[in-house]
């Protein structure tokens, strides 16, 4: 579960990356760039917290 | 009752991470690997005061050049002097730079130091609550200060301050864990969203290739135009901010207590992690969003981080300015509370810790701190610097020179002068070059680390007991 729950934030912050690239080639406009953004910020702190910081149980310091 | 066990059982946790080791040297079990560190400078240099530093040096009036190659200067000088001045004391001790003040000086100097480093925190923290607020007030359409304004401009503003102080304040006198583990999670999302302001920025400033993008740099990002009531910014500045802008974490030794779980000295070299993405990424995209703003309505001159953001980025923008200022207040909000707490130990943390962010939160309402960072900032690294040259001397020179080191310990002292003599000394002797010799705060970091160094040595000659030197030489 946890490398899926990975590659969703991942391709979240690639996704606000490259739609602000295609903003600065002109190939979308600023305001396509800032949905995606939110949306990708969005997914971020949906899911990674699912998966980053957490530990296993039993395991000592 | 429950909270003061839990209150306690997190300041443990915040002064040493790894569980303990706050008054013994850190065993070689508990050191940590190069990668927690990498992390944990990325994350910690991408803070919300970013968005303030990059637009002023547009209004200082720096050109292109001196901002590119200036913080590339600064803060390549900054990795190397963590890591060849801070790292190798670090780990040759493995001790907290209060626990090794200590030995130095006395318990009492650690008090006059905390009282200091908990009164530059509360303005620190003014600044990133002021940050957090504009991401408020700009949606709501309060009026914003000019860029020169010391006072607020309107009741809009003073109440989002106020209201989202006193948030940060509950949150950090309730415990620092909690935000301590949201603030991770947002790190890596902060230092992408930084780069995307940057790429987003470059459309509308005309910038469509990498070719022009540094015919556009110097004619309409870093101009090199001076804002009314500021000095111009040269090559020099940027590279002596850039590289003194930490002053307090590497030439002050700040980050000992970081470093002492270091496998390696070498490990310094981390800090590059946080200087090129928070200190040169960051602030250049920084830069860029305020000359879209500025490229809008040339009059519109203010430094408000949500108004950036928001133009730029959208609401994604806003939740950045938000987190970034919150994630950044909390740690320093909480620590500001443990050092004041630290002048008398029955005071009750969560109290200490509601009124200091009551300060900040007052200093906050005035946007005066926040236009003029750049020079809190390099006070802030000033005032605490002449602690690093006592430890870096005691380090290095006591024993060559027929002296003892970590004297206050070994002489069973709990106050020892010539480390606080020496302290402020230097202090007064920057002040004495700033009005008397207009050096300006910038470039007074240096000067007054080493002779803060030469005071202590100086005077810890004359006053150290040689009837104590002989008997512990032998």
């Amino acid at each position: 579960m946890k490398p899926i729950l990975v590659s969703i934030s991942i391709l979240a912050l690639a996704a606000c990356f490259i739609s602000s690239v295609l903003c600065a080639m002109n190939d979308i406009s600023p305001e396509t760039n800032k949905t995606v953004l939110l949306a990708g910020t969005l997914v971020w702190f949906v899911f990674t917290p699912l998966w980053m910081g957490r530990k296993k149980r039993g395991i000592s310091k | 009752m429950v909270n003061e066990r839990m209150s306690d059982r997190e300041e443990k946790q915040i002064l040493a991470p790894a569980g303990e080791y706050e008054r013994e040297p850190v065993p070689e079990h508990a050191t940590r690997g190069l990668k927690s560190y990498l992390g944990m400078f990325a994350g910690e240099h991408v803070a919300g005061t970013e968005l303030l530093i990059g637009p002023l040096f547009v209004v200082h009036g720096v050109t292109a050049f001196d901002l590119v190659f200036g913080l590339l200067a600064g803060n390549l000088l900054a990795v190397l002097t963590w890591t060849f001045i801070t790292a190798p004391i670090a780990v040759k001790h493995r001790l907290t730079l209060y626990f090794q003040l200590e030995k130095i000086g006395g318990k009492y100097l650690i008090k006059v130091y905390n009282v200091a480093n908990g009164i530059l925190w509360c303005c620190l923290a003014s600044a990133m609550i002021y940050v957090s607020a504009t991401a408020i007030a700009v949606p709501l359409h309060f009026k914003m200060p000019a860029l020169n304004d010391w006072l607020p401009p309107g009741p809009g503003l003073i109440i989002t301050v106020i209201l989202t102080g006193l948030l940060f304040t509950y949150v950090a006198a309730r415990g620092y864990q909690a935000l301590a583990q949201f603030a991770n999670i947002a790190a890596p999302w902060m230092v992408v969203l930084f780069a995307v302001f940057g790429i987003s920025a470059l459309p509308e400033l005309g910038i469509h290739s990498l070719k022009n993008f540094w015919t556009v740099a110097n004619q309409s990002i870093w101009p090199g135009h001076v804002s009314e009531g500021r000095i111009h910014f040269t090559f020099w500045h940027v590279m002596f901010f850039s590289w003194f802008g930490n002053m307090a974490w590497h030439w002050g030794m700040g980050d000992l207590s970081i470093f002492r779980f270091a496998k390696k000295y070498t490990y310094g070299f981390a800090s590059a992690a946080g200087m090129f993405f928070g200190h040169y990424m960051a602030w250049i995209c920084a830069g860029l969003l305020y000359a879209v703003q500025v490229h809008r309505n040339i009059a519109d001159t203010a430094i408000t981080p949500g108004s950036l953001a928001l133009g730029v980025a959208g609401w994604a923008g806003i939740i950045l300015v938000f987190v970034a200022g919150w994630t950044t207040a909390n740690p320093i909000l909480y620590r500001a509370g443990l050092a004041f707490q630290s002048l008398h130990s029955k005071w009750p943390r969560f109290k200490v810790t509601l009124a200091a962010g009551v300060i900040a939160s007052v200093i906050g309402i005035f946007p005066g701190l926040s236009s003029k960072f750049l020079d809190f900032a390099a006070l802030y690294g000033l005032a605490l610097c002449p602690m690093g040259a006592v430890i870096f001397v005691d380090h290095y020179f006591m024993r060559r020179a027929g002296m003892l080191d970590f004297y206050a310990e070994r002489a069973n002292l709990s106050a020892w002068w010539p480390p606080l003599a020496a302290w402020f000394l230097a202090l007064i002797a920057c002040v004495i070059l700033n009005i008397g010799f207009g050096v300006q705060i910038f470039f007074l970091g240096l000067p007054g680390w080493i002779m803060a160094g030469i005071f202590y040595a100086v005077m810890s000659k004359s006053a150290q007991n040689r009837f104590l030197i002989k008997r512990l030489s032998l």
